[in-house]
């Protein structure tokens, strides 16, 4: 756990200036096994210290590979210096940001650092059941893995905190050729928050979900292209979540918003089905702990839920300090850094499209031609709202029920034209939070959402 | 403060006396300072200091690696121990090897910070903007001066001392006007010198003007079969996307590249040449060594459409029987055609320009398929209309085959040299 030596300097901040000291440690293990072979085996560490100082509206930010006290000093006069040297250059100088809730976020139980042997013990068991079981497999790859951060956050007026973030997971791709000799592939995550070892206790645990993933496999060998063109579809509720994450939630960002994208003029506007609610938890959704808990982000600011959309209406956006007082919101602790030489950006944290009342086979019944999408291999979206998923896992709908599996396709659209065509809501939730978003800095998130029932564009061939 | 070649030695020495087979250290010392703009303004300066220190093991033939940010002589000695646990944790493979060849070289390139000379350009790039594309809008501009110092050990006599910095220059920006706004357009350059104006670099004012245009995107109602002329940043994806899939060490060692029994058979139009360059004069900061302390080389991929080598390591090259890439991907380099850009476009009948591709990972078959984005209708040899919710559909390996034009003209970004291509037999199709 690392040892407190910023909290003292607390009395060393700028006077007049914002400041937010920073001591940071990640941590990435990483076993690869493919074919049978380990090909990667890995333990990373980096940590560090870092100062931020926004002074008249620049900020200056410095950050040493130094955990000691004599670090976190320089990296303080240096941040310092760096906003000293923007204000020089700046036309309109700000007054000093509006006032936050100050307090104290407790330490989080300390974290233990399996040995390497641990994760390839496990990873080399589940491959031999892979290997032993499904012989003729082209090609199938295995691999664990497990990041996490701890952040030890002082401020000048805001949280202070002590976080650990672990999450573990195990990801299997699968290969097989088609009768034509074409590979397809099948991947799939398991795992969540947590160290590896309280995810993943017993490899036999998984074996059932690998058959899954071994049945959709030949499923998907069989497959047949996508028909291209608008197409009625049920989009499963982990797609749902790329949809939230990706297609919405970065438009909704204050610094994209600010940028130029398209929710600026829609807020208070109608964007979706009335059947949409979206919103960006902090760290407790449905009366349960997150995937991926956020409670006091990295500029001091207490974390809590941002509602974006509410019954189609948007309704808000994911502001930082300094955009939340641009656009007259509170910050609700969506600045986020990923290591400790990364600045706070706005980020998400589990974002999720809302379940509604409708049962996942009656929405299947009620489509003659359509597909029903479960796997989105990744995702993009720009300003516009214009997004892109990658389907790796589907399936066709003729006549109200599933017919074969669809090869690898891609589906796009408009979110907010996309999101009005939503005329059904299932009741079931689907969370995913293995993934990494992607905006300067790499950030965890988590996403989901329930089945809805769309309308949208589909690559096809 | 030690140095990257005390910090490599150290933790050397002490591999070595745990008699590992063979071992590797990297040892760099960098400093980076980055300027950003938001809104037209500067908006934040950061500086960030940093050490690491990767450890490669092979002991009894089996292989750990580790990598750490401290040069402390206690984080060192306990990345020692760590690693070699992890070695000792997994199984023996004899194909793990390193570099045998002794080799000591040194190469320098530095390039001095001059801050007030960033912040000056910097402004200057915001205010030409500003007033050269009053309806582009930036998200930001963000420049960055990096400099490392850095050291490569090896238990086999191999050393590499480097000493090298550079400018980067990252812009992303959109059209827009009233409400309406184009995509995002991201775009960079790397440079060693501040004496050009930064929107002069790259192809910068080309995007900045697409931009523009891209605010009255229109979707596109029919679908056909057509040529699509790449940018060389879309060609660029879609390359690594083919690379990924038919020459990397996992799709040969597996043995489900749909290239793997095609060495020295012709897998693209006669007229792609691809070289993966570590001494051409147009890149900047080119790579070294390889990880397993090999001097970098030149070697082509590609040549006259036919494959000329794998990108595979040391370890691939050993289990497949193949030769080992003679660099890590240093800089791409794909010689221009010989028609220029604009008698390019007046030679499609019906296609679109595509600025970049999101679409998802194309899967081993090559199989791809995603949205053209910032793209543009071409008919009978002009540029027509901007579009958008326009997608492209396709597979890699025909889609090599079938490059009907390459532009004289590139564009240099400091890592990369890549002219326009156009393609055949794309289905694309709107809305």
């Amino acid at each position: 756990m690392l040892h407190d030596v910023i909290t003292p300097l607390k009395k060393q901040f700028t006077a007049g200036a914002t400041t937010e000291l920073r001591s940071q440690r990640n941590l990435n293990r990483r076993v690869v096994i493919q074919g049978g072979r380990i090909v990667a085996n890995t333990r990373q560490e980096q940590a560090g210290v870092n100062a931020r100082v926004n002074r008249g509206g620049v900020y200056g930010f410095a950050s040493a590979a130094n955990l000691s006290k004599e670090g976190a000093q320089q990296v303080l006069k240096d941040a310092a210096r760096n906003a000293e040297v923007l204000a020089r250059h700046q036309l309109n100088p700000k007054g000093a940001m509006p006032a936050i809730q100050q307090g104290l976020r407790p330490v989080d139980p300390d974290m233990v650092d399996l040995p390497q042997q641990y994760y390839i013990d496990y990873l080399k068991e589940l491959d031999n059941y892979i290997a032993k079981k499904y012989p003729g497999l082209a090609s199938r790859t295995v691999v664990s893995s497990c990041d996490s951060m701890e952040k030890l956050l002082v401020t000048s007026d805001g949280y202070s905190a002590h976080t650990i973030a672990p999450r573990g997971y195990v990801y299997v791709i699968l290969t097989q050729n088609t009768k034509d000799g074409v590979p397809v592939d099948m991947f799939e995550a398991f795992g969540g928050r947590g160290t590896f070892d309280k995810n993943f206790i017993e490899p036999s645990t998984l074996h059932e979900k690998i058959d899954q993933v071994y049945e959709n496999l030949m499923k998907k060998t069989e497959g047949v292209y996508a028909e291209a063109g608008v197409k009625t579809v049920i989009l499963n509720g982990m797609m749902a979540g790329m949809l939230a994450h990706e297609a919405v939630g970065h438009t909704v960002e204050a610094d994209l918003v600010l940028a130029g994208s398209v929710a600026g003029p829609m807020l208070g506007k109608q964007v979706a089905s009335p059947l949409i609610s979206l919103t960006d938890f902090a760290h407790t959704a449905f009366g349960q702990t997150a995937p991926l808990p956020v409670y006091v982000d990295d500029e001091g600011v207490k974390a809590d839920d941002v509602v974006l959309i509410k019954d189609g209406i948007l309704t808000g956006y994911m502001v930082n300090r300094e955009l939340g007082e641009k656009f007259g919101m509170e910050p609700k602790g969506n600045a986020r850094a990923w290591a400790f030489s990364d600045e706070p950006l706005i980020r998400m944290r589990n974002t999720v499209i809302l379940p509604g009342k409708d049962k996942l086979e009656d929405m299947v019944a009620s489509i003659d031609d359509g597909y029903y999408l479960i796997h989105s291999g990744n995702g993009q979206a720009d300003a516009t709202g214009e997004f892109m998923f990658g389907v790796t896992m589907g399936y066709e709908i003729k006549n109200g029920k599933l017919g074969k599996a669809l090869l690898d396709t891609t589906v796009s659209g408009v979110a907010f034209d996309m999101l009005k065509s939503v005329s059904m809501v299932s009741d079931k939730m689907y969370w995913s939070s293995s993934g990494f978003c992607g905006k300067k800095q790499p950030m965890s998130v988590s996403m989901g959402g329930p089945d809805i029932k769309c309308q949208i564009t589909i690559g096809g061939r | 403060m030690r140095t990257p070649v005390e910090a490599a030695q150290y933790a050397l020495n002490l591999l070595k006396n745990e008699k590992v087979d063979e071992a590797a250290i990297s040892a760099s010392l960098s400093t980076l300072n980055e300027l950003t703009a938001q809104e037209n303004e500067l908006n934040l300066l950061r500086t960030t200091h940093n050490t690491t220190l990767s450890l490669q093991v092979i002991k009894n033939q089996k292989r750990g690696t580790l990598s750490i940010n401290s040069w402390d002589d206690e984080a060192i000695k306990q990345a020692v121990n760590d690693c070699l646990l992890a070695c000792a944790s997994s199984e023996a493979d004899e194909h793990w090897a390193l570099s045998k060849e002794a080799i000591k070289r040194k190469v320098s390139d530095p390039t001095p910070l001059d801050l007030d000379s960033m912040i000056n350009r910097t402004k200057e790039l915001v205010a030409q903007i500003s007033k050269d594309y009053p309806n582009v809008h930036i998200e930001n501009v963000v420049t960055v001066h990096k400099e490392s110092q850095s050291c490569y050990l090896n238990t086999n006599d191999v050393r590499f001392d480097t000493d090298s910095a550079c400018y980067d220059v990252h812009l992303s920006f959109l059209g827009k006007r009233g409400d309406k706004t184009s995509g995002f357009i991201y775009t960079g350059t790397r440079t060693k010198s501040l004496d050009t104006p930064f929107i002069e670099l790259a192809n910068f004012r080309q995007e900045l003007e697409a931009a523009q245009k891209l605010i009255d995107a229109q979707p596109m109602e029919e679908k056909f079969v057509g040529t699509v002329l790449f940018s060389p940043m879309c060609f660029t994806q879609m390359l690594y996307s083919a690379l990924g899939n038919f020459v990397s060490d996992s799709s040969l060692i597996e043995g489900i590249s749909r290239w793997k029994d095609k060495l020295g058979q012709k897998v693209a139009s006669e007229s792609l040449t691809v070289h993966f360059s570590v001494s051409d004069p147009r890149l900047v900061q080119k790579e070294v060594c390889t990880p397993e302390g090999f001097e970098s080389k030149d070697f082509t991929l590609i040549k006259n459409g036919v494959l000329n080598s794998f990108m595979l390591s040391l370890y691939a090259a050993n289990k497949t029987g193949h030769q080992r890439a003679l660099n890590n991907g240093g800089g791409l380099i794909i010689p221009g055609g010989d028609t220029p850009y604009s008698d390019v476009i007046k030679n499609i009948d019906k296609g679109i320009l595509v600025g970049y591709f999101s679409g998802g990972q194309p899967s081993p078959s090559g199989e791809f398929s995603g949205v053209a984005k910032n793209s543009f209708l071409i008919e009978n040899g002009e540029i027509k209309s901007p579009l958008t919710e326009t997608m492209m559909s396709g597979n890699l390996i025909d889609a090599l085959q079938n490059i009907v034009a390459i532009s004289k003209e590139a564009v240099e970004d400091g890592a990369s040299v890549v002219p326009w291509i156009a393609i055949n037999g794309i289905t694309i199709s709107g809305k």
